[in-house]
């Protein structure tokens, strides 16, 4: 069917009900024939629909200096005698297409040694992006601890309690510590699909951060994640990893590492999970966790209990590792 | 710094954006691992190719956001054509209404599991049939080719109950030229209507889109939209029948809530319609046994998508 490619900016202009009532008129009549245009148009809405809805559009952005489309162009020039500038294109410009050439489906591999060396920066990534998680970057998003836990963790203990208490005023490590371990907490419900659990704890979540100098727009989008429990996976995941990469730099990161590793090892306690305690990962935060000097005698024999378990050895005792792991997170989290 | 270079900082400072439109539009499509990265990488290619030309067509009739979605939607809906071909639903999913296109065409078109359609659906309010429910809508629309994707956790759809006997007794009434006839001449009747109410019918009846969406779309309320369709409803009703269509095909084609058609007069039906009166639904039957998602009707805002005209409270078959 030979229908008309309308310009992609007109569909754009009728999504945000800038066209004038002409133009308008005539796209639409435009659009009865043009199946492909409608089936771009009600895409574009919909994804636009749910992004709004999401809190995912934002805000305009000052254009580079010699970005100058037309419209800001028309807007910015004074007007010339006698001469009207269009505030739109002609309607040529209504069937004028954007250029969409032919798909590959795959990207050109052009020549063998451009495959090898893409082949080696892969291994090469993988490896790095190994070494990075043996090293402790895995507990820099709560999505990858929870990625650690097996899926019988989403139905594990209730969410650490101690974080409750909205407006309470806390001091900036405790927070920190509170803030990885309920990031955690709100990644297995994430990851549960447990909407309830997800509304609970983004909106616990912002709570908490309302105390925080500065954390105002995180808070904020966990409030958005509470707005939207129900929202894919696919979709919370990166709001929610975007806010906790931001308070961890706001609230520092060892702290924030330190009550996300708590967070996720209290959730791989209740599922007996000794893999999580073995990784590198894990056995890097303990060593990090049992040298703090804010620890008392009584919690850093648990630290150094934890630690003995992160080292293997004998099967652990999974009812002292929720013990000490409790006591940890109260310790540091009051 | 250079033109280029600002069409650079332009690209790079909406390049979390775009990777957010693009993983959404990813997550539906039934792509994953290395060949949704390979596409993913494409779409960013084609934004920053030629010297950022997208970019530099940009007039500044639209937000920037806004323009940038749309090219991605148009990018992605070329990407579908050149992999699986042009997508049209059947004339059988359009006589079971919006819902049951919608459905067919993100499990058939998309390549989504139905338990993926169903969630899809749910999350956007679309409806809030089960997945068993949706089995068995989809059960009711006969395609020629399976699903892209089988998810063996959803529900078989060969599993639920058949519930075809209605289907084949109108299959068997009508041959296939009949049928063609019949959708040419509500085509035909669709494309005399005024640009709107065209525009509005295609992307509601025949594409399957919710009245949510198409309001978005069109850049207008949804409220009105809902009159406008009846409206144009029972417009074509009219036509149809001046075509020498008869009362029963017509209610087969677009539904026996129509205004006049035997049912409550218009402000007295649903009460959950936002006007009060009831959105009409295509191909809807009193005896329609799919399954009933009454429970859309109960939130005024939902598309009541798929529901049969049975559902529909004070309305009846002429």
């Amino acid at each position: 069917m030979n229908e008309p490619r309308l310009d992609p900016e007109r569909l754009a202009a009728l999504l945000d009900g800038t066209l004038d009532p002409q133009a308008r008129e005539a796209l639409l009549a435009a659009l009865g024939d043009a199946d492909e245009a409608r089936e771009t148009l009600a895409d574009a809405a919909a994804l636009l629909a749910d992004m709004e809805a999401a809190g995912e559009i934002p805000d305009d952005l000052a254009l580079p200096p010699h970005v100058r489309p037309a419209v800001v162009l028309a807007a910015a020039a004074p007007p010339e005698a006698g001469v009207v500038a269009p505030a739109t294109p002609p309607p040529e410009a209504i069937v004028a297409p954007i250029d969409v050439r032919p798909l590959p489906v795959r990207r050109p591999r052009t020549r063998r040694w451009t495959g090898l060396l893409a082949a080696a920066a892969v291994v090469g990534a993988v490896g790095l992006g190994l070494y990075q998680r043996s090293a402790g970057a895995a507990f820099d998003d709560p999505g990858a601890i929870v990625a650690l836990l097996p899926a019988a963790a989403a139905g594990g203990p209730a969410p650490w309690s101690v974080t409750r208490g909205a407006g309470a005023e806390v001091a900036a490590r405790t927070a920190a510590i509170r803030f990885g371990a309920r990031a955690v907490d709100l990644a297995l419900a994430v990851r549960g699909r447990d909407t309830v659990a997800v509304q609970s704890l983004a909106g616990e979540t912002a709570a908490l951060l309302d105390g925080v100098t500065g954390a105002v727009t995180i808070a904020q989008l966990y409030r958005q994640a509470a707005d939207h429990p129900a929202a894919p996976p696919a979709t919370l995941a990166p709001t929610l990893h975007d806010a906790f990469t931001a308070g961890m730099e706001l609230l520092g990161e060892a702290d924030v590492r330190a009550g996300a590793w708590l967070g996720g090892a209290r959730a791989a306690a209740a599922v007996r999970d000794a893999d999580f305690f073995r990784q590198r990962a894990s056995r890097r935060q303990v060593d990090a966790l049992a040298a703090r000097s804010d620890l008392d005698a009584e919690t850093r024999g648990a630290a150094d209990r934890l630690r003995a378990v992160s080292d293997g050895g004998a099967a652990p005792d999974w009812d002292a590792v929720t013990r000490d792991v409790g006591a940890l997170l109260a310790a540091l989290g009051r | 710094m250079s033109e280029r270079d600002d069409y650079e900082a332009l690209f790079l400072a909406h390049l979390p954006f775009v990777r957010k439109v693009v993983a959404r539009v990813l997550a539906q499509s039934g792509l994953r691992g290395a060949d949704a990265e390979d596409a993913a990488a494409w779409v960013e290619a084609r934004l920053w190719e030629d010297d950022y030309a997208i970019l530099r067509k940009w007039r500044g009739e639209s937000k920037l956001t806004t323009y940038l979605t749309v090219v991605i939607a148009n990018l992605w809906r070329e990407f579908r054509v050149k992999e699986w071909g042009r997508w049209r639903p059947p004339v059988a999913a359009l006589r079971l209404g919006p819902l049951a296109v919608r459905l067919v065409t993100l499990v058939h078109r998309d390549g989504l599991t139905l338990a993926q359609a169903a969630e899809h659906l749910r999350t956007r309010g679309e409806t809030r049939l089960s997945d068993r429910e949706l089995a068995e809508l989809l059960a009711r629309v006969p395609m020629r080719d399976r699903p892209r994707v089988v998810d063996d956790r959803e529900v078989p759809i060969e599993t639920v109950a058949d519930e075809r006997g209605a289907d084949e007794r109108v299959l068997d009434v009508e041959t296939a030229a009949a049928r063609r006839s019949l959708h040419d001449k509500l085509v035909d009747a669709i494309a005399r209507l005024d640009p709107l109410a065209r525009v509005v019918i295609q992307m509601h009846f025949l594409e399957g889109h919710s009245l949510a969406d198409v309001a978005r779309a069109l850049g207008t309320e949804q409220r009105p939209l809902y009159r406008l369709k009846d409206r144009s409803l029972a417009t074509l009703k009219g036509r149809l029948l001046d075509a020498g269509v008869t009362h029963e095909q017509v209610h087969d084609l677009i539904g026996g809530a129509l205004d006049g058609d035997g049912g409550a007069p218009p402000d007295e039906g649903d009460p959950h319609h936002p006007d009060g009166d009831a959105g009409a639904q295509p191909g809807g039957k009193t005896d329609d046994p799919r399954p009933s998602n009454g429970s859309c009707d109960s939130n005024p805002t939902d598309e009541e998508s798929g529901s049969s005209d049975s559902e529909q409270s004070g309305r009846s078959d002429p």
